[in-house]
């Protein structure tokens, strides 16, 4: 029974995406065209990207809110730098995302500032810097190659969605099987421990944050060669939605444990929930309030109220049924 | 038995000295460990036990002294050099990190990798078979840590220890969580790793059990070193007598007390771990709760007190039954409660002895405003009767020892002055001459009518201090015995389902 929970509880993500795909397949005709399928990888790009970099610093216990920041920092950069040529514009792009990664693992790491108060700070500052740099005003370039990369697609398949695949392939493999990425784990699970052990726990926390700018770095390059646009004022709900995907997907906050994979699933029933939403015509306020009925949903149907209520409550129908049954015992 | 190779101390730490701002934690002390030979490091809260393994293992640097390792001078900064040099340490709470499998937590830190930095995997689960092998453990080095019990965690750290070539290994408190027969299992694992010539540095607050594993024994005092008792030598009493500098603690309460009338009745106690639990407890009585880890003995204060739901049964107290759905209705009926984890679960560890003792019963004035006056001079008088050793009232508990934190918790419940008392683990981690204070104080409580139900894992405990002791057995009463008459063995017997049915102390009730 409690192996049967369990394992549904692994699986619940791929079930509720099961779900919602059959679902919109269903009541959706415009769903399951080649087209419509497109549209949805091309939306979910850029967020399950930022979302795969954000669950490696969940895996660790804290979070990161300067993801927004650093993905507009780097579509600024971008634009204003693809006059050197669309590579080193986006290294340049990617590297400024590193170093802001680095800054908040210092931060957290070594001056141990809470997560929430470091990636706040390191947030408003970068927002603030590229909005004086720009005098808030976005930077367009035409650029065919960024556009390629922002829009374009390769044997029906958007490009975009090859980097998230990337991202999500590399981001697990490394966690999966290198020292640095089993630690960032071990930081997260008991930190203590992996001290103790004489693991570097400092390098694996930095590392981590890193790992989540990097790709909110490739996220804003991403962003920007598909607006052809670099804004500094993009993505300012980036870090809380793929915070969502995260928890949608299964990962705890808690840190220690989870899977970048099972965050895709997460990212996907995000992006599919709003694309099937957009189909069936429902207004995008109400969207909102739907997404995040679901993502409090699933996160309290793991908390120990309910199961503990829903305890109670079995139990309270068990003795009623056994008064009603044997009315002389009481 | 002895080779002459044993008699060759394989570590040996001279002139060790430690000190924090405003306090000296060790002063020159020394300690040495043989090869294969089993050495208990002893003292009280305090004495500088963990300040001197820490400095082994790397945690804290000495001020002074030098430590040595098979006749090299050791310079151990961190964690990672000790390790380097081939010195081990089980901590009490264990370092294992829950989600990951056995075998990564054994080879955590050392993990073995291939040629472009990838984990080599098949090796190191090789290896963890192996190691788990030797120690004859039967756990799959792919589960999970989390879902291992205790004394399975407790045999993955031991698993570590012998992966990694030791020489020195530092168990601090390992038995603390263990049942006898868990207890048991891991004393032979120490004999296997002795076998091996690792030379273990023990520390137990269980007397018996270093009665039996020591090879020899260190005693600490205050920070300074005491003495080294031989094989031969090592007796309680000489134990208790050099670790407090006097005799005789546990003694039993000799004056007579005077048992009143049913105060709290208890009947037919059911929750989904307690089954079918009644008891009576009468004014002026002290009833202990024995019983093996897990045998529901906690489950059953905390029902009592309105923790844990209860699936049936009813709660009499002074004659009238009381519903206790919440601690809330078990206070204001007349009950305190000291849980079994001070920290976690009575403390406010950042705030004020103050506030700590005032929590359970504030004094409001009539806009709901705390009356700071009344606070300060209760919190005082608990402060002078208990003998609670704070340099002030604002001084936050954390600061404290062991010894006065629980004494904090126990004035926060005679504050509201209770009919009934319930102490789970009452000394557990605090040192012998506090635990002798608190005995005392619950003496005198009872003396004047309170009602005490005490659970507690250490027998000579509840035989010093109880007139009668309930024993559980996997969630139900197993027999009530009278402790004037009773022994631990009796007690033991009844706890692991040897003896079964009634006992004396039954006829009271």
């Amino acid at each position: 029974m409690s192996g049967f929970v369990k394992t549904t509880r692994e699986l619940r993500a791929l079930v509720m995406l099961l779900l919602l795909f059959v679902v919109m397949a269903v009541t959706s005709p415009d769903f399951l065209t080649v087209r419509n399928i497109q549209n949805i990888l091309l939306q979910i790009a850029v967020n399950g990207i930022v979302a795969a970099g954000m669950t490696v610093v969940i895996f660790t216990g804290g979070f990161d809110l300067s993801v927004g920041s650093v993905m507009a920092l780097a579509g600024v950069l971008l634009m204003k730098t693809v006059s050197l040529g669309v590579i080193p514009a986006i290294l340049i792009a990617t590297v400024a995302g590193v170093l802001v990664g680095l800054i908040n693992g210092y931060l957290i790491s070594k001056a141990r500032i809470n997560p929430f108060i470091a990636t706040l700070s390191t947030m408003i500052i970068i927002r603030g810097i590229i909005m004086g740099a720009t005098d808030a005003h976005p930077i367009s370039v035409w650029n065919e190659t960024l556009f390629f990369l922002g829009l374009g697609s390769v044997i029906g398949i958007p490009v975009c969605a090859f980097f998230l695949v990337a991202v999500v392939v590399i981001l697990h493999y490394f966690v999966s099987n290198y020292r640095m990425g089993r630690y960032i784990l071990v930081s997260g699970g008991n930190v203590q421990a992996g001290y103790l052990a004489g693991a570097p726990m400092k390098a694996a926390i930095t590392a981590a944050y890193s790992i989540s700018s990097a790709s909110a770095a490739l996220a804003g390059v991403l962003l920007a060669a598909r607006l052809s646009t670099g804004s500094p004022v993009v993505a300012q709900d980036a870090p809380l939605l793929a915070i969502a995907a995260v928890v949608l997907g299964g990962t705890s906050l808690a840190g220690g444990s989870g899977s970048i994979l099972k965050t895709l699933l997460g990212v996907l029933i995000l992006g599919i929930l709003s694309n099937g939403l957009n189909l069936l015509e429902v207004s995008s306020y109400y969207q909102t309030i739907i997404k995040g009925v679901l993502v409090v949903g699933v996160v309290a149907s793991d908390a120990p109220g309910l199961a503990q209520w829903a305890q109670m409550l079995r139990r309270r129908v068990a003795s009623a049924r056994i008064q009603r049954e044997h009315p002389s015992l009481d | 038995m002895t080779s002459p190779k044993q008699e060759i101390p394989v570590l040996v730490m001279e002139g060790i000295s430690k000190s924090f701002p405003g306090v000296q934690a060790l002063k020159n002390v020394r300690f040495d460990l043989r090869a294969g030979e089993v050495h208990a490091l002893l003292g009280e809260n305090g004495a500088g036990k963990s300040t001197l393994i820490k400095i082994l293992c790397g945690a804290y640097r000495k001020d002074s002294g030098h430590i040595r390792l098979e006749g090299r001078d050791l310079d151990v900064n961190n964690p990672a050099d000790a390790r380097r040099y081939g010195i081990g340490t089980i901590h009490q709470e264990l370092m294992l990190v829950p989600d990951l499998s056995v075998a990564e937590n054994i080879f955590l830190g050392r993990e073995p990798v291939r040629a472009r930095g990838r984990i080599d995997w098949k090796a190191m689960h090789q290896e963890a078979r192996r190691v788990l092998e030797e120690l004859c453990v039967s756990i799959d080095s792919y589960q999970p840590v989390r879902t291992l019990s205790v004394a399975q965690k407790q045999l993955v750290e031991i698993a570590k220890a012998l992966s990694q070539n030791l020489r020195v290994l530092v168990m601090d408190e390992p038995t603390s969580a263990l049942t006898e027969q868990e207890t048991a299992h891991l004393m032979d694992r120490i004999m296997l790793l002795k076998k091996k010539g690792i030379g273990i540095l023990y520390i137990s607050h269980r007397l018996e059990e270093i009665m039996s594993v020591a090879d020899r024994a260190t005693i600490l005092r205050d920070g300074e070193y005491i003495g080294t008792l031989e094989k031969g030598e090592i007796s309680s009493n000489r134990i208790i007598e050099m670790m407090v500098g006097r005799q005789d603690v546990y003694h039993r309460w000799s004056g007579q007390r005077k048992i009143g009338e049913p105060v709290l009745e208890v009947q037919h106690l059911t929750t989904p771990i307690v089954k079918d639990v009644s008891f009576t407890l009468h004014k002026g009585e002290i009833l202990g709760i024995a019983g093996l880890m897990g045998s529901g003995r906690t489950e059953t204060v905390r029902a009592v007190f309105g923790i844990d739901p209860r699936l049936s049964g009813r709660i009499v107290l002074q004659g009238r039954e009381i519903s206790v759905k919440h601690p809330q209705k078990a206070i204001s009926a007349g009950m305190g409660f000291a849980p079994e984890d001070r920290k976690d679960q009575a403390l406010f560890l950042g705030m004020s002895v103050r506030t700590n003792v005032n929590i359970a019963r504030l004094f409001l004035n009539r806009w709901g405003l705390r009356r700071l006056t009344e606070e300060r001079q209760v919190a005082q008088s608990y402060i002078q009767s208990l003998d609670i050793r704070t340099p002030h009232l604002e001084q936050e508990t954390l600061f404290l020892s062991g010894g006065n934190q629980q004494k904090v918790v126990i004035a926060r419940w005679l504050s509201t002055n209770p009919q009934v008392l319930i102490l789970d683990e009452p000394t557990r981690g605090i040192d012998v001459s506090a635990k002798g204070e608190i005995h005392e104080l619950m003496a005198q409580l009872a003396a004047k009518g309170m009602a005490i139900l005490i659970v507690s894992s250490e027998l000579p405990e509840l035989l010093t201090v109880c007139d009668r002791i309930l024993v559980m057995r996997e969630g139900q009463v197993a027999g009530t015995l009278m402790a004037c008459s009773t022994t631990q063995a009796e007690i033991i017997a009844y706890a692991t389902g040897q003896l079964t049915g009634g006992g004396a102390g039954e006829t009271r009730d």
